[in-house]
């Protein structure tokens, strides 16, 4: 498996036209932890994330300044690989989005494309990526079926199954849990807590009480500034900051 | 003082503002449970006791009540920061107000271990339950208006009841000795004594829960 990285930007600056969505954030993400980055919708919590995988550079009208670093790495700087920043740099959506393809080959798909394993390695790269989204068991005698007949919960699994089939170091998660019910909800939950443990994983979420419940530190972004960040339980319990105890305890508005 | 803004949800406010309410009200309940304690015992009125040991009843509904309220809350609205001190410390200030509850029960029942001849040194139970009562009602006015100033002032006296208890156990002792026919009475005031203590001990716990709610800062066994 892939090694963990850590994240850390330094007076980044991110503009969409003449809108300031990111405001000279500094911010270090540990390696091998859940992060979780709360705020309101608009706050540059999206932005943030997507920075470090450069994936604002696909949005019209986008500049970025300021550092930042993917194991150690300037990932902004002239002579960066963005295919392999990406594949060091997984992401899953808010919405499932398998390709519409068998189960196996949406996970086969990015070590074909990126020429990391075939034949038989291939076939262990997708069976260790399901067995890691603890897909396998019930897929294995199925890996042909079209991804698009698995449930919401099964295609967002299989989504990080996919993600990870290119030994990833960091893992980006933009409100992955947001169309899945409670039960799903829970179980992805439980394993992005199992993947933390080898992933450097970094969440955008609207639900307080998820960011609660599975991070070890959490960042309060407020109108692109990074408010807060720190230990899960004291942001939550103890806020340094007035405006994040108001949006935390229900008073943002 | 700590002054928050409104929730969003005007509904969440309503609710803790009735559990602030329901505080006040037990709080004002147990002060007089206490007075009329310390009187079933100086006066040695056993209907008054009985009263007390009957009132109980209520502070213990009012216990369940606020109890059951803070357990919604927590599961219905998962509060946070500041909100979720507040329901953690309000958890823990109604069991100091109920254990001060049971406190004058026995102190009431004290009143069934003497006889009509009194002590000199009765008179100061009375003015130790008065500073135990004052501390009290400070405590919870401070919790209940988020005041962590002045509840720093109720914890810094901390140390003076314990040194009263002491003189008054030491003049109890003394009296005692001189006439051992009263060692009935005096070991009857030594007990309400020792309750009177343990209510302050109480009280300052509330106001331990203020800072800890308005500052997030945890003061308990500090000194």
């Amino acid at each position: 498996m892939a090694t963990a990285a850590g994240l850390r930007t330094q007076g980044l600056d991110v503009h969409y036209g003449t809108f300031h969505a990111v405001k000279n954030v500094s911010v270090t993400i540990r390696e091998r932890c859940l992060t979780s980055l709360i705020g309101p919708s608009g706050c540059g919590k999206s932005s943030l994330l997507r920075a470090f995988n450069r994936m604002n550079d696909l949005i019209p009208g986008c500049r970025t300044s300021g550092v930042v670093e993917v194991n150690g790495a300037r990932i902004y700087e002239g002579g960066t690989d963005i295919q392999a920043l990406r594949r060091r740099v997984g992401m899953v959506f808010q919405r499932p989005n398998p390709f519409p393809l068998s189960v196996y080959e949406n996970v086969a798909y990015g070590p074909r494309i990126h020429s990391t394993a075939k034949g038989l390695a291939l076939d262990e790269v997708v069976k260790r990526c399901l067995i890691a989204v603890s897909l396998w068991d019930e897929l294995a005698n199925d890996l042909e079926q079209s991804a698009l007949l698995l449930s919401a919960e099964k295609m967002q699994r299989l989504c990080i199954a996919r993600a990870l089939a290119v030994e990833p170091s960091v893992l980006l998660m933009d409100e992955p849990c947001s169309s899945l019910d409670p039960g799903a909800t829970m179980r992805i939950e439980q394993l992005m807590r199992d993947l933390s443990s080898r992933y450097t994983i970094l969440v955008v979420t609207h639900n307080m009480q998820q960011a609660a419940r599975i991070s070890d530190e959490t960042g309060f972004m407020l109108l692109g500034e990074l408010v807060e960040m720190g230990p899960t339980a004291d942001l939550f319990t103890q806020p340094r900051d007035k405006r994040t105890e108001d949006y935390v305890t229900g008073r943002y508005g | 003082m700590t002054t928050l803004r409104k929730h969003i949800d005007a509904h969440f406010d309503e609710e803790l503002f009735r559990v602030k309410e329901r505080l006040a009200i037990m709080g004002r309940l147990v002060e007089l449970q206490v007075r009329a304690a310390i009187a079933a015992f100086l006066q040695r009125d056993a209907k008054r006791a009985a009263a007390v040991v009957e009132g109980d009843r209520e502070v213990n509904q009012l216990e369940r009540d606020i109890d059951e309220h803070c357990v919604r809350t927590l599961a219905l609205r998962q509060p946070a920061g500041s909100d979720l001190r507040f329901v953690a410390a309000t958890l823990k200030i109604v069991t100091d107000l109920e254990r001060i509850g049971d406190l004058a029960v026995s102190t009431a029942r004290q009143s069934r271990s003497r006889d009509d001849v009194s002590l000199q040194t009765f008179h100061r139970l009375s003015e130790l339950a008065e500073t135990a009562l004052t501390t009290l009602r400070t405590s919870l006015d401070c919790f209940l208006q988020g005041d962590a100033a002045r509840a720093r002032t109720v914890i810094a006296a901390d140390g003076q009841m314990a040194k009263e208890v002491a003189y008054l156990t030491a003049d109890l002792g003394a009296e005692m000795t001189r006439e051992p026919a009263l060692v009935a009475n005096g070991l009857a005031a030594l007990m309400v004594a020792k309750h009177i203590e343990r209510m302050f001990a109480h009280a300052t716990n509330i106001a331990e829960m203020t800072i800890y709610t308005t500052s997030a800062q945890d003061v308990r066994h500090i000194t």
